[in-house]
């Protein structure tokens, strides 16, 4: 403790260039340098991800718990990653039927299909413009030329989202196309949009790629409606979705997990940096006051310390958590106060004690310098060292509590937080189903923040204290 | 000359575990503007404390501060201590620490720390307050290039320099220099006191010079008073002093000083200095005295005129 007052220059230009020439110090920084690049691009970013990330319609075009895209890596197939045909990528035909006053509009799709899985989900979004219903019909065309009828109705004017794999009509048009083929009911309708009629009939479900037919063909989406109002228009988007996803997966609201990350590590470092750095130094400043002022400011300030040391901390923070529910920054207001005195005021004091004596004081007193001006300008800043290594080795523990709290679900309502969405994952079920990276990715992020700043710990350690140097 | 510093039974206890410590037990003595007074005696005879209670700054543990301290016709006694920071302190009367090597701010530049004291007294900006700091490193000849080196970059010398400059940055006239050149070479010490020797002319002041170096203070005093246990045992110009010592103790530390080219042996003092919280009794030399009697273990000497300048402390001269 005492090996942290240097009576070396503490000149924050020298301690940085040592520790950024160590080796642990320069992970450290690089680690962090890297994490805040990520928080620089949230902070910076214009959209409005917060709004965004609790709205489930907002993540529709994205896979349910998918996994990460480069497990693909591993298990070396060639999984389907999201697959999205815009409404500018559809072929579109206007016929006007003669004399009927009738317009008939097709849009068609092609997908060439090569992937080694069946989506996850085929998704429909239309929109449809017309005074009046129209009779709107989809069907959908293997490679090998074969087709399916999809949906056949009337449909009023408006927004039209088709899930296929749960739609009871796509459902039932599917179970009537099996019918037809006198092949077995029971598979899926994902099945039978992607095996050739032969499989289907063998009851096996037999992934058609594109290029199995010679010439290689698309898989084709046909949507035709069919309107008498004057003026009429239809536009979709097709979403095939697979089952893998992104850097980092997506969670059970299909929301991107790295979006998450991204999001998280602002608020985490945020979190991390200032309870750290204002705990830390307002400590210090109490503990330098302390043992500079002695006598009864020290009495009072020793015995407010002792009470602070015997608080339960953490079960003062889940209570107000629990009852007021706080957003994070009430919640970091919550653990300053809760922090104002403790460890470092003892042992800065103790250093403080050990300070004053020194002659220099002494001479500055000569020259008339106030006590604060002796507390601030010739106390203080020898006990920065100290600080400074106290302040790192304390931010992970202030990223590793707001995760904790938000575990205990008592972090941020509304925040994507790293340990909020390790939250979800467990109520998610992520554990038992085996959704690794729900829980994995975030955990790893964490981790990284905590080892940065115990690598910055180590080379700091090294610079300042004495004792440890290696000459 | 007139008289800048007197004091009269000048007394400073300090409260310790072991109980309390009499450091400066009643010290009476002028001194002359312009003059050099040399402080000497034995490590821990109480001349650091005696420079604390001069300069009026006590240690928190002070037990017993009292006496008659008028300095520039003004007893500082009466004052508070924001008086004395306010008008005294750098401005009239400075003190160099002993052990200049640690009188420094290990984290401030040589240049904020000479810049320190215009800062806090004339409320200089910090351009104007570098400039002033320059100055001061004239003064003291040491070369500009020092201002932004920190404490540990500079020799001894250099460090004693630099916090002489500091002292005299808002020219006092009264300057107390505890040990200023202990812990240094022998061509140093000689350059520090040919230093202090031309400021003392150039800056017309006054000196009290603590050493235990008898030859040393020759160089530079006027006067010389020897501390024993917390008392001035004898006090005189130096040539009285040197030339013909009148207590007992005084010829001791005299005969213990060693001098080139003379193969004396060195003589020393049996037994040691007595514990300054429990002092004997009557003349506190009495138990190393060669030439104790009897009433010397019973009665304390008071101070007796033996020429113009010249005052001893001893039984066997007011017998006489
Ligand atoms: N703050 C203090 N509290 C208690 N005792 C003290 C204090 N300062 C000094 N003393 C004691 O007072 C006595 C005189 O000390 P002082 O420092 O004045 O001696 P000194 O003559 O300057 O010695 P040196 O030549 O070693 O510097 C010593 O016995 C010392 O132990
Ligand atoms: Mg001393």
């Amino acid at each position: 403790m005492g090996d942290f007052v240097s009576s070396a220059p503490v000149g924050l230009k020298s301690v940085a260039y040592e520790v950024s020439h160590s080796k642990s110090g320069l992970a450290g920084i690089i680690i962090l340098a890297s994490i805040l690049l990520i928080s620089m691009v949230a902070v910076f970013s214009p959209e409005n991800i917060i709004e965004k990330w609790n709205d489930p319609q907002a993540w529709l075009d994205k896979p349910r718990l998918a996994a990460p895209e480069w497990v693909t890596i591993f298990t070396g197939q060639n999984s389907l990653k999201t697959v999205i045909i815009k409404q500018e990528d559809f072929r579109k035909d206007v016929q006007k039927v003669a004399g009927l006053n009738t317009t008939k509009i097709e849009l068609r799709a092609r997908i060439t299909y090569n992937y080694d899985t069946i989506p996850t989900e085929v998704n429909l979004n239309l929109e449809i413009i017309s005074e009046t219903r129209s009779l709107l019909t989809v069907r959908w065309v293997r490679p090998d030329g074969s087709s399916v009828l999809l949906l056949r109705e009337a449909v009023e004017a408006g927004q039209k989202s088709v899930f296929t794999y749960r739609d009871r009509t796509v459902f039932e048009n599917v179970q009537a196309y099996l019918q037809k083929l006198a092949a077995p009911s029971t598979l899926s309708v994902g099945e039978v949009l992607f095996s050739s009629e032969d499989s289907l009939l063998k009851g096996t479900a037999k992934l058609l790629k594109s290029s199995d037919v010679k010439p290689s063909r698309p898989y084709e989406l046909v949507v035709e409606g069919v309107s008498e109002s004057k003026f009429f228009d239809v536009n979709a988007q097709l979403n095939l979705l697979g089952s893998v996803y992104g850097l980092c997966g997506t969670d059970n609201m299909r929301r991107d997990i790295f979006v998450g990350i991204v999001w998280g590590a602002p608020i985490a470092l945020a979190f991390g940096l200032v309870a750290a750095l204002v705990v830390t130094l307002v400590q210090a400043v109490f503990g330098a006051i302390s043992g500079f002022y002695g006598s009864r400011v020290d009495e009072i300030i020793q015995r407010v310390t002792d009470i602070y040391l015997v608080l339960p901390f953490l079960s003062l923070l889940i209570t107000i958590q629990f009852i007021y529910k706080t957003t994070i920054w009430t919640l970091l207001i919550a653990v300053i106060a809760l922090s104002l005195f403790g460890g470092v005021t003892k042992s800065v004091r103790s250093m403080a004690l050990q300070i004053r004596e020194e002659p220099y004081i002494e001479a500055a007193k000569s020259y008339g310098a106030s006590r604060p001006r002796i507390l601030f300008l010739y106390i203080l800043p020898r006990l920065l060292p100290y600080t400074f290594a106290n302040i790192t080795v304390s931010v992970p523990a202030y990223v590793f509590l707001e995760a904790s709290l938000s575990i205990l679900g008592l972090g941020d309502p509304a925040l994507p937080t790293w340990g909020k969405i390790i939250s979800e994952a467990f109520s998610g079920g992520a554990a038992y189903y085996g959704y690794w990276w729900w829980i994995l990715i975030p955990s790893i992020f964490i981790v990284l923040v905590s080892t940065a700043f115990a690598l910055l710990w180590y080379s700091l350690d090294k610079v300042l204290n004495p004792r440890l140097r290696e000459e | 000359m007139s008289v800048l510093l007197s004091l009269k039974g000048l007394t400073l206890y300090y409260r310790t575990r072991r109980g309390v410590v009499k450091a400066v037990d009643g010290v009476s003595f002028d001194l002359k503007e312009g003059s050099c007074l040399s402080l000497v005696g034995e490590s821990g005879c109480g001349k650091s404390s005696m420079a604390y209670a001069i300069m009026r700054l006590l240690p928190r543990n002070t037990h017993t501060y009292c006496g008659e301290l008028i300095f520039d016709g003004k007893n500082l006694m009466d004052l508070t201590e924001n008086d004395l920071r306010r008008d005294f302190w750098l401005k009239k009367m400075a003190m160099v620490f002993q052990g200049a090597m640690n009188s420094l701010n290990p984290v401030l530049n040589i240049g904020e720390q000479l810049a320190e004291p215009f800062t806090i007294h004339l409320g200089l900006d910090k351009l104007e307050a570098l400039k002033r700091a320059a100055e001061l490193l004239e003064l003291v000849r040491l070369p500009n290039s020092l201002l932004d080196k920190y404490p540990h970059e500079l020799s001894g010398g250099m460090k004693q320099r630099v916090v002489i400059a500091t002292a005299l940055s808002l020219r006092p006239k009264f300057l107390i220099l505890d040990e200023p050149t202990s812990a240094l070479d022998v061509i140093t010490q000689a350059n520090i006191i040919n230093l202090l020797k031309r400021l003392q002319e150039e800056l017309n002041l006054t000196y009290i010079f603590i050493t235990h170096d008898l030859g040393l203070s020759s160089e530079l005093s006027d006067y010389i008073a020897v501390m024993y246990a917390g008392k001035v045992v004898e006090l005189g110009d130096i040539v009285s002093i040197l030339t013909a010592p009148k207590h007992p103790y005084t010829q001791k530390l005299l005969a213990a000083t060693p001098k080139l080219l003379e193969d004396a042996k060195l003589e020393f003092i049996p037994g040691s200095p007595p514990d300054l919280a429990y002092p004997p009794p009557g003349c506190r030399f009495h138990p190393r005295c060669p030439y104790v009697m009897d009433v010397c273990k019973v009665r304390e000497p008071e101070p007796v005129k033996v020429s113009s300048e010249h005052y001893v402390s001893c039984l066997l001269w007011e017998r006489v």
